[in-house]
């Protein structure tokens, strides 16, 4: 089955501009929404996430760098391409150091913006692989015990056994125990492994 | 006639000084002049009547050295008297005196006083010679020699002088000039015209020098008063204030020549300087806009560049209706018209020509800068508000000047606004017709116009902004008033200010023609 049209959010004040936009994005096979604007996004009646943004700079009222400016702030901003009508290199840093994917001058080749719009859903598709895994490491650390996970963040410094018992007052035995079910729950079958799931779980 | 005013009270102010100098001066030289003259005279007489006073102390020696050889009745002696009187007729009479007494004396002698005379015979020394003065005035005056004789009592010689005679000159005095001559004491023997008569307005000039006789120390005294009309001749008088006015109307008018010539060269660089000025600001404005025109043009390249692209990708895919591609093609066309009316708009604005007046709508002409100035009001955040009037005001303009002027104004009130709380940043443009003439008027709610800023606003270079020339406002007066219109500022009834552009309502302006 063919996958569903990927969502881009356009957002531009020029009407001609966007119908032209539009129909663009709509043969390169993505479904766009157009928006005149920063506020009727805002409001927009579904505020699903999953899609990326082409966002005008020049606008009146909210501009695309206080949008994007905005959106960093908060986390899970979508992946933003910026268009403008002139490179201006302020903006132009002001957009990239505010997260921008991809900063592009009207008037807009295709290929660049299909580079850009895929570089944006590339981004996108990123964070929420991670998103993903990240997930998961966190269903299973939820089975370990609390002397488990003690044991585990001990691991994670670098302690060796005989270390880990010494500082928990407990014989090497049992922390070899510990690790022994810690390893079983995780699925970890390295000593890296283990410690991969303290650092970034 | 009233421009013969201003020539003429520099002209008097020069002119009369300029007279009485030259009147002063040449008055003080023929003054001068004419000193000179009387001591040179004066010098000249001296010497004659000095030389005739010693011809008399030779005659009595030679009559003495006659009598010493003869006697007094002797025909020689009294051929030599005669001969003497022939010779010279101011000796009036020769005596032989021995004893003086009222009796004896002779009739040439009556104007003499006989005791004085016996008096000063008796106290000569034998040889000596002394002046006496006539006793009635008259202009006589008697030499008397006392010569050696035998006989009892003292003996004189006397010479009767004819004063007139004697003081004669030879070439002739100045006419008016004064004459007097005077004997050791003061008392006068002969005078003419002396003393000089009161009341002439110019000083006098004299000349006084006793003679170096010792038998006869007369003093000779001249005095002139120099006429009027003398130091000051009608061709000074007339001729060099004349001849001083003709120079200086001359130099002044070669001046003023040289002066407005000077500045209608000025004022032809000026206009050409203007005009220069004018396109350069509207090339700056256009400079300043140029941002917004890159962006209003960009906006229709966009469209057509991924319209004709997404339209490629369609015809390409083969399942695109036909309809499709003739939305899209049509969109095409209306974007490329977009771009080209904003071009031809710029370049109106840019070229360089001659104004040109034509019956222009004053709506079109704000609406025209409404689009200019758009873009560059979003960016300040300041909202145009437009108040006009139905239907548009119509005057005989120039229409690209004039939405120079209108732009020009509409930025300075963005300017003034720009600062302000967001309710604040507010422009209106309004347009009107008023007392038969068309307004365009542009309000701002900004801080307004300063009271001592308000006289100074249309002058050159002045500027209350801090990257203003200082141009702006000085050239829209002049785009204003070369259109026969005229601009005026003031502040607006609670704050910020009006700026009204107004010109002669074409409706008018027709109607008037009719009648």
């Amino acid at each position: 089955m063919k996958p569903a049209p990927r969502l881009v959010y356009l957002i531009d004040d020029d009407a001609d501009v966007r119908d032209a936009l539009v129909l663009l994005l709509r043969t390169m096979g993505f479904a766009p929404r157009p928006f005149a604007g920063v506020q009727p996004f805002l409001d927009r009646p579904d505020p699903r996430q999953d899609g990326c943004l082409v966002v005008d700079i020049r606008m009146p009222g909210t501009s695309g760098l206080q949008l994007l400016e905005r959106m960093a702030k908060e986390a899970g901003g979508m992946p933003t391409v910026i268009i403008t009508g002139h490179g201006d290199v302020a903006a132009c840093r002001r957009a990239f150091k505010a997260g921008a994917v991809d900063f592009l001058t009207k008037p807009i080749d295709e290929q660049v913006l299909l580079e850009a719009v895929e570089a944006a859903f590339a981004v996108l598709d990123q964070r929420n692989r991670a998103e993903t895994a990240r997930a998961g490491r966190d269903a299973l650390k939820a089975k370990l015990t609390q002397r488990e996970r003690e044991i585990l963040d001990l691991v994670a410094e670098g302690l060796s056994t005989k270390e880990i018992a010494r500082a928990l007052d407990v014989s090497p035995r049992t922390v070899e125990t510990h690790r022994a079910h810690i390893a079983e729950k995780l699925g970890a079958g390295s000593v890296a492994e283990m410690v991969r799931f303290a650092l970034e779980g | 006639m009233e421009s013969l005013t201003p020539r003429l009270v520099p002209f008097l102010l020069f002119w009369i000084p300029l007279a009485l100098a030259g009147l002063g001066l040449g008055a003080f030289v023929e003054f001068t002049r004419a000193g000179d003259a009387l001591q040179r005279e004066g010098t000249t007489l001296h010497r004659i009547v000095s030389q005739r006073v010693d011809q008399h102390d030779a005659h009595l020696t030679s009559l003495a050295a006659v009598l010493a050889s003869s006697n007094a009745e002797s025909a020689s002696f009294r051929a030599v008297i005669e001969a003497m009187q022939r010779f010279y007729p101011r000796i009036a009479a020769v005596e032989l005196i021995e004893t003086v007494s009222a009796g004896n004396v002779s009739p040439s002698l009556a104007d003499f006083d006989p005791a004085m005379l016996s008096a000063r015979v008796g106290a000569l020394a034998p040889g000596q010679a002394v002046t006496l003065a006539s006793r009635s005035g008259s202009p006589f005056y008697a030499l008397v020699k006392r010569v050696p004789y035998s006989g009892h009592g003292p003996r004189a010689l006397v010479l009767v002088i004819d004063a007139r005679l004697l003081t004669e000159p030879e070439g002739g005095l100045p006419g008016d000039a004064a004459l007097k001559l005077s004997d050791a004491a003061g008392n006068a023997i002969v005078q003419h015209g002396w003393p000089l008569a009161q009341g002439e307005p110019t000083p006098d000039l004299s000349f006084v020098k006793a003679l170096g006789s010792r038998s006869q120390p007369l003093v000779l005294e001249l005095a002139r008063r120099p006429a009027f009309a003398e130091l000051l001749p009608p061709i000074l008088l007339f001729g060099w204030p004349i001849a001083a006015g003709l120079g200086l109307f001359l130099l002044l008018t070669v001046l003023r020549e040289r002066r407005s010539a000077r500045r209608a060269r000025e004022a032809v660089l000026l206009h050409e300087h203007d005009a220069r000025l004018a396109h350069a600001m509207r090339v700056n404005t256009v400079g300043e806009m140029a941002s917004g025109i890159a962006h209003e043009i960009t906006q229709p390249l966009t469209a057509i560049l991924s319209q004709s692209q997404a339209g490629l990708r369609l015809a390409r895919s083969g399942d695109a209706a036909p309809s499709d591609l003739v939305g899209v093609l049509e969109a095409n066309v209306r974007h490329a018209r977009r771009a080209g009316e904003i071009l031809e708009r710029l370049r109106a604005y840019v070229t360089r020509r001659e104004p040109q007046r034509q019956p222009n709508d004053l709506n079109r002409i704000v609406s025209n800068v409404v689009e200019l100035s758009q873009r560059d009001l979003q960016e300040r955040g300041v909202t145009l508000r437009l108040e006009l009037t139905e239907p548009g005001p119509q005057a005989l303009l120039d229409r690209v000047s004039i939405e120079q002027v209108v732009h020009n104004l509409v930025r300075n009130a963005a300017e003034a606004v720009e600062a302000m709380p967001a309710g604040r940043r507010e422009v209106v443009l309004a347009t009107r017709l008023v007392d038969g003439e068309a307004e365009i008027a542009v309000s701002d709610d900004g801080p307004g116009i300063a009271e001592a800023d308000m006289a100074r606003l249309f002058e050159p270079f002045f500027t209350t902004k801090s990257s203003g020339m200082g141009l702006g406002l000085p050239l829209c007066e002049r785009l204003v008033e070369s259109a026969g219109g005229r601009i005026a500022a003031r502040n607006g009834p609670e704050c910020g200010a009006v700026f009204t552009v107004r010109f002669p309502a074409l409706a008018n302006e027709l109607g008037m023609a009719a009648e």
